[in-house]
């Protein structure tokens, strides 16, 4: 009876270190870690003449923003939400006129994104069909029909863990909006016009 | 002895292998590939020659091989460049015998039909390419061949026939075509030849048909419309002269397609160098001086031929149609051209040198026994002349009165020739005939619609105008918004303009710069008093009747402000609406002309602290900077 229980004990404890060294070996570490993300944050900036159009809040014309997405240099794509709190993206309307887009502060994307090379940044916009200047002209805006709602600002970018990459947007009124005998048309002119990494 | 079992098994297995070795052991050689075979359809009998209607013609055809597939067709055709020349042969155009591409069409969902220059041996593997693409082709691919760009396969260009542009593809499947064989002859023989070309590269013998084709009649071209007035030209359109128009349009009833090419003053050029446009399809164009041999000549003509599908050019230039009557019996014939005749006038405020000169058009109602609250046309005329000479304009202005006392009171008008010796117009409506009847607020000459497209036209080729206009629109017939809303840039949306009374304009609050006016009592009062039927007692600040007030459109900007009688309301649509603050002035500074306008006549205000004499000069002074800029 002893000595079916001591050997009934070696199985036991035989049994136990073979289910712990399974454990251990299942919860190992893998051979590579995962970094942490880096933030990327995007800013309109607007320029204009100020001779036809400024930063005032009786002057206006929006941007309706539907989606924002960057490109990796592998093709991978990331969705831009409006900022670090959002689930998804939703579309937004920006006043390309406000004084923020002068001071490259409207804030128009902020995401989390793995750390990496980024090519370009890519919005589907629909611009408004009127400016509005002086808080009474209301300028109708035509869409030149060669133009998509898919614009690409293409510069590249790095995404580095744990830190925030501020991309400006720039958006150049002056060129876009085509000044005719009563009416603009739009055919944006838009660049990435600086990145900068903190 | 019997032979022993082992031996038997043995003899067995030696019979039962000799078949074997027989099958196997091979002696002879493969059999010779067969030549695909290739049949015309829709073709007459044997040893027959149709003439066709015309040098289009449809081929059918189609393709077998006895002992593989057919990969691509080939076809060629005879022609002759004259009656006695050679008999010549186009290169063989090589089509692949492809069903399973889809992409192709104007719509984009048809089957691609593939040309390729590939030889006859490279054709399998391109061929193999294409027919093994299960879930079609890429479609950066399928794109491109939709554009018309050739992309590249087995070292083989590859094309469309159907592309998105094209509207009567040669092919639209590999067995058939729409061919124009070329026709410059009264009969044009011709041998059409099409071969099969196999999965091994082999090239079968072709099927024949021949036929003639007739001469191509060249199309018949009309001129539609073109300016029988002078127009104002530039060497370049601009956003608001996009140049002057002509349409035009071509018949031919064997042409599936049309197109045109067009020159002005086709004879004028240097012998040669006639500057035909490029072909196209479009039927209306706009011409500049940039299209004339002399951009400073006033006469032209202007010619556009049609080309048919069989690229004959319609190069008489006329035809003649028969007239008919409501029975249809031909009453006479007239002559259709493909030209016209046409004036220009190149403005010379437009070119180098100019010196700038200044127009009044005074547009004012004229009175006939004249004191200083009803003025007469020569008193409007001298106020301007003074404020013209302190403004610096002294020699250097001209005015234009529209009623013609010396013709017993006619209403004339500047014409373009007139207009564009000037390059700022100030066009003055300072006086309405109203009297002992408020409501009768006519000059007895309106601003008619032929006299607005004069003024108009004169903008758009980069005129400068200052209006300064006491009730516009009403007096000046504007009514139909076009005039108010595109040159003077107020929104002309009032609906019943009978039944507003704009009353009691006692002065304008500037805006932007321009200084505020008042009603000069020492002329109004007198002479307009309040109106019987205005409620409440009689009282001297009551002000003028018919002053527009509404919205700038476009571009337009504020620069005066309505300032009235303090109960003065305007039932609007409805609603009573006070006058005070409505915009009674605009400025328009745009890209090719510039306009201020004055809904007041500057005739009957001063400007409170200004030592000018007269006082408005500062208003004038300040427009005439604006206009200018």
């Amino acid at each position: 009876m002893n000595t079916k229980r001591k050997i009934f004990r070696i199985v036991a404890f035989f049994g136990l270190c073979l289910v712990l060294l399974g454990i251990n070996l299942s919860c190992g570490q893998y051979d590579y870690s995962s970094p942490l993300p880096g933030i990327v944050s995007l800013h309109l900036h607007s320029i204009v003449d100020t001779t036809q159009m400024n930063f005032t809040p009786l002057d206006n014309f929006v941007i309706k923003v539907a989606q924002i997405n960057v490109i990796r240099s592998d093709g991978a794509q990331a969705i831009i939400n409006a900022d670090l709190s959002a689930l998804q993206r939703t579309t937004s309307i920006y006043n390309t006129l406000d004084t923020r887009a002068r001071d490259s502060s409207l804030v128009v994307g902020e995401s989390y994104l793995p750390p990496g090379d980024y090519v370009s940044v890519g919005m589907l916009i629909q611009a408004g069909t009127q400016v509005v200047l002086d808080g009474y002209r209301d300028i109708r805006v035509t869409l030149d029909p060669s133009v998509g709602a898919a614009i690409f600002f293409k510069r590249p970018f790095h995404i580095a863990e744990g830190q925030r990459t501020t991309i400006i947007l720039t958006l150049d009124l002056s060129k876009s909006l085509i000044k005719q005998v009563d009416t603009y048309i739009f055919d944006p002119v838009y660049s990435i016009s600086s990145i900068q990494y903190e | 002895m019997k032979p022993s079992r082992t031996v038997l098994f043995s003899l067995l297995i030696v019979i039962l292998c000799l078949p074997l070795l027989w099958s196997c052991k091979g002696t002879g050689s493969f059999n010779p590939n067969q030549l695909p075979i290739t049949r015309l359809a829709n073709v007459p009998p044997p040893d027959t020659v149709i003439t066709t209607a015309n040098p289009r013609l449809t081929l059918y055809w189609i393709g077998d091989d006895p002992d593989g597939f057919v990969v691509a067709f080939q076809y060629r055709w005879s022609y002759r460049q004259s009656a006695n020349g050679p008999i010549l042969y186009k290169p063989y155009t090589t089509i692949l015998n492809l069903w399973n591409i889809v992409g192709g069409g104007v719509s984009g969902s048809d089957n691609f039909a593939l040309l390729t220059d590939a030889a006859p041996a490279n054709l399998p593997s391109v061929y193999h390419y294409f027919s093994v693409l299960l879930n079609g082709l890429d479609n950066p691919h399928a794109d491109s061949l939709s554009a018309g760009d050739t992309i590249h396969v087995s070292g083989a260009h590859v094309w469309a026939s159907n592309t998105k542009t094209n509207l009567f593809p040669v092919h639209t499947k590999p067995t058939s075509g729409t061919f124009i064989f070329d026709s410059p002859d009264s009969l044009n023989p011709h041998t059409f030849e099409v071969l099969a070309v196999d999965n091994l590269g082999a090239r079968g013998l072709p099927a024949k048909i021949s036929f003639n084709t007739p001469r191509v009649s060249a199309p018949k071209t009309e001129l539609l419309a073109w300016p029988l007035d002078t127009s104002m030209v530039l060497s370049d359109p601009s956003v608001s002269w996009p140049g002057i128009q002509f349409t035009y349009q071509g018949f031919d009833p064997n042409s599936r397609t049309l197109d045109y090419e067009w020159v002005v003053d086709r004879d004028l050029w240097p012998a040669g160098q006639v500057p035909w446009s490029p072909f196209t399809t479009a039927t209306a164009v706009y011409v500049t001086a940039k299209n004339f041999p002399n951009p400073l000549a006033t006469n032209h003509t202007f010619y556009v031929r049609a080309r048919n599908e069989f690229g004959v050019i319609d190069t008489i230039g006329s035809y003649i149609a028969a007239i008919y009557d409501a029975n249809s019996n031909i009453v006479g014939y007239d002559t259709i051209r493909a030209q016209g005749d046409f004036k220009t006038l190149y403005p010379p405020f437009k070119l180098p040198g100019y010196n700038p000169r200044l127009l009044v058009i005074n547009n004012s109602y004229s009175w006939p026994d004249a004191t200083p609250g009803r003025p007469s046309t020569q008193q409007i005329d001298q106020y301007y002349s003074q404020m013209l000479n302190n403004c610096g304009w002294a020699g250097k202005y001209d005015i234009f009165d529209v009623v013609d006392d010396n013709k017993t009171r006619t209403y004339i008008f500047p014409s373009k020739g007139t207009l564009a010796q000037y390059s700022i117009v100030i066009f003055v409506a300072d006086a309405i005939n109203c009297a002992g009847q408020f409501k009768d607020y006519s000059w007895g000459h309106p601003l008619t619609s032929d006299r607005q497209a004069v003024l108009e036209e004169y903008l758009n080729v980069g005129g400068r105008m200052i209006i300064s206009a006491w009730g516009a629109p009403w007096p000046l017939n504007l009514g139909d918004g076009q005039f108010m809303t595109s040159v003077c840039h107020m929104q002309n949306d009032i609906g019943d303009v009978d039944t507003v009374d704009h009353v009691g304009f006692i002065g304008a609050t500037g805006v932007a710069g321009y200084p505020n006016v008042v009603i000069d009592t020492a002329k109004a009062l007198v002479d307009w008093p309040k109106p019987a039927a205005a409620p409440g007692p009689p009282d001297t600040t009551w002000g003028f009747h018919y002053s527009y007030v509404g919205q700038p459109s476009g571009f337009g900007e504020i620069i005066y402000r309505y300032v009235t009688t303090p109960d003065n309301i305007v039932n609007f649509f409805g609603n009573n609406i006070a006058l005070n603050a409505g915009v009674c002035g605009t400025r328009y500074q745009g890209i090719t002309y510039n306009v201020v306008y004055m809904g007041f006549p500057l005739y009957f205000v001063n400007c409170p602290g200004v030592a000018d004499v007269p006082s408005a000069t500062a208003v004038l002074r300040k427009a005439l900077t604006d206009v200018n800029q």
